[in-house]
């Protein structure tokens, strides 16, 4: 019982398992208390771990494979611990929601990427990263609208095509070198490289894989959204760190997702979206880590992930409480709601400050790693980069989220502030973004390697606030001047317009031609058929052929000669 | 009492109502409102005319403070452009007004109506 007490326990199964006990549980409180609780246990389970190592070994004969679901090393420590915080703040958010479904699903679905990402090889971690997509997606169904369920289905057609592609490499990495382990891949392995890495350059929202973000989270539910932002994309990015660090590709294509989003998050309207676009603004910062690949890269992913699932998950959170509360998250229908729900507006400012990196706040001790790894291996374009979409990102998280909400001009509404439950979420949130701005060194000893970084210099603090203040003052100006695209109530496209329009038109021409030769082949078959049946109809019909009557003394003659031929038959065999 | 004072209303409305085209909210004047959070309250000067008025002078001068302190002190940076004189500041504020004024080309060129996908009526 000791030795069973002392073994190392796998923090995921301890959410699955609740998850499933969800699935059963008929009463809401019972439900919600599991919700809460499976967190706290998970933390037990991963608090108790005390060495690296590889547990929860199963060999499957079958495929030759023994795999292991409990990798615990430098990597999977740091996102097991982010994805546990956020499985209990989600659970915290929820507790008002009477849905058993949506209960369950958003369970089972931070327990698979917990799973995921303690999975040593590749067959674990392809079960577990198509099980975040199908249960994921009912969080963004749940809300019932027909744009919801279009866009669900696409995300779920984009997260199965991301899965496939993973096993795919899988299995060919497998021919190649003979191991199913989930090691450093990189594109030196060739094709199964570039597989693996499309694969989870899906979930990571790469440059024009990225639609199914910016398209399915505005439309999930109000906790769903929540749910969503911590999970998915955090995983792949840990995906990306563990099987292709130093790949240099992938500083471009950072680089590249810092920038774009920005400018689109400007104009769109839907704050929700914006917010989506902010997921992939920072991803972006987290790819150009990996890419760059030093430890201090590697350790500034880890550490941006795990203080962006905090404040991401923190403004998804109050720009929910709004929604739920005055029913939109639509910026030309919102403003002045501070006066309405002033303790939302200020978790929300905490959030916007954090992912903005003032300092103090999260993002001024993790953000800044990332930029020095940058600087420190000569990379100045892309460092310049990324400061530029720093100055992006003040603007559209930073400002446009909490101004056009709370503050700007005064909208009218007077709803009450956000139930309790969702308070105390965000406070958490709030308290652990400030928490680790200002004791970053607890941060840094959980980091994948060892760090040797001081965020808190001369040189960062001002040029920090040079870069805030003046970015600050551009807002204030462009908006006296009237320069600022004010906000109207209309559709951003993206590149899903491609398939979402013209791409739907080809498939609906398509569809047409095929339906057109399918009644041609058919009506050359009815005649074919026809024309067989007519002939044989004219031989077997009563006047036909067949059935002419002949004489008798024909049919004698022809009895007589079938008899002479009998006879000689048989006189030949004996 | 109340038959003196009805005509100042409809006099005072005529003004009013030509004024919302530029300044939509006015009516609901927050002070007297009551459904103001408590909390709230204590900060309602932060949405006052003075301080909306006065807001960019304080961000001007603690902008020209900030850049101020490169005179005093070198910061000390990993490319030699970093260390410029106020580089933070000028990069900072040129890249957020490109990326605001982008906005109108971009939402020219990829702003559509909100029902341009049909799925999309069905909402809200």
């Amino acid at each position: 019982m000791t030795e069973l007490l002392s073994a190392p326990l796998n923090p995921a199964w301890a959410i699955l398992a609740a998850g499933l006990l969800i699935a059963l549980l008929p009463w809401h409180a019972a439900r919600k208390a599991v919700m809460l609780i499976a967190p706290i246990v998970a933390l037990g389970f991963w608090l108790k771990m005390n060495i690296f190592g590889s547990f929860g070994q199963m060999d499957l004969d079958t495929i030759g494979a023994g795999l292991t679901t409990f990798r615990f090393d430098g990597l999977s420590r740091i996102w097991g611990l982010i994805f546990i915080i956020a499985a209990f703040i989600n659970a915290l958010f929820a507790l008002h929601e009477r849905d058993r479904l949506t209960d369950t699903m958003s369970v089972l679905y931070g327990g698979a990427a917990l799973a995921a990402v303690f999975a040593g090889d590749l067959i674990t971690l392809f079960v577990f990263w198509e099980m975040t997509a199908f249960t994921s997606v009912f969080l963004i169904w749940r809300t019932g609208t027909a744009a919801a369920r279009n866009a669900g289905i696409r995300y779920l057609l984009m997260h199965i095509s991301s899965g496939v592609l993973l096993l795919a490499g899988a299995v060919l990495l497998h021919a190649q070198t003979g191991s199913w382990a989930f090691e450093h891949i990189g594109l030196e392995a060739g094709l199964a490289g570039w597989l693996i890495l499309i694969g989870i350059g899906i979930k990571a929202a790469f440059p024009l894989l990225h639609t199914w973000l910016e398209d399915a989270y505005p439309k999930a539910t109000i906790t769903g959204a929540v749910v969503l932002s911590a999970f998915t994309t955090k995983m792949a990015i840990y995906a990306l760190a563990r099987g292709y660090a130093g790949t240099e590709i992938l500083i471009y294509i950072g680089a590249i997702m810092t920038v774009f989003p920005v400018f689109f998050a400007v104009i769109e309207n839907d704050l929700r979206r914006v917010l989506s676009f902010s997921i992939n603004n920072q991803l972006g910062f987290m790819v150009v880590g990996i890419g760059i690949g030093t430890t201090l890269g590697v350790n500034g992913a880890a550490a941006h992930a795990f203080a962006d699932v905090l404040f991401k998950g923190l403004l998804f959170m109050s720009m929910g409480a709004v929604l739920y509360r005055t029913g939109t998250a639509k910026a030309s229908e919102l403003g002045g709601l501070f006066r309405s729900m002033p303790i939302t507006a200020f978790f929300c400012l905490i959030g916007a400050g954090s992912i903005s990196a003032f300092p103090f706040l999260s993002a001024f001790v993790t953000k800044s790693l990332i930029l020095a790894a940058a600087a420190d291996e000569g990379h100045w374009i892309i460092w310049l980069v990324l400061v530029f979409a720093s100055a992006g990102v003040l603007e559209h998280a930073g400002i446009k989220i909490p101004y056009f909400s709370f503050f700007a001009h005064d909208s009218g509404r007077r709803v009450k502030e956000a139930p309790w439950n969702m308070l105390v979420a965000m406070g958490i949130a709030a308290f652990l973004s400030i928490f680790i701005g200002v004791n970053h060194h607890w941060l840094y000893s959980l980091l994948p390697y060892a760090i040797n970084y001081e965020p808190y210099t001369f040189d960062h603090i001002v040029g920090q606030m040079q870069l805030l203040l003046a970015a600050i003052f551009a807002f204030a100006l462009l908006m006296r001047l009237g320069w600022y695209p004010s906000e109207k109530r209309m559709t951003i496209l993206d590149v899903d317009w491609f398939w979402r329009k013209p791409g739907k038109a080809l498939g609906r021409w398509f569809y047409a031609i095929i339906a057109r030769l399918w009644a041609f082949a058919m009506r050359g078959l009815d005649q074919f058929f026809g024309g067989c049946s007519a002939v044989l109809a004219t031989i077997m019909r009563p006047d036909g052929g067949l059935s002419r009557a002949l004489p008798a003394g024909a049919l004698a003659g022809f009895t007589a000669a079938l008899l002479t031929l009998a006879l000689l038959a048989v006189y030949m065999a004996s | 009492m109340s038959a003196s004072k009805t005509p100042a209303p409809t006099k005072a409305k005529k003004p009013a109502t030509k004024k919302p085209t530029v300044e939509a909210p006015a009516p609901k004047k927050p002070a007297h409102d009551e459904d103001i959070h408590p909390v709230a309250r204590p900060f309602l000067f932060l949405v006052s005319e003075k301080t909306r008025k006065g807001f960019i002078y304080i961000l001007l001068i603690a902008t020209l403070v900030s850049i101020a302190a490169d005179f005093f002190i070198h910061r000390h940076g990993h490319f030699r452009f970093e260390e410029s004189f106020g580089f933070y500041a000028f990069f900072a504020f040129i890249a957020f007004s490109f990326v605001v004024l982008m906005g109108w080309p971009l939402r020219r060129f990829t702003g559509r109506s909100e029902d341009y996908y049909p799925e999309s009526t069905e909402d809200d």
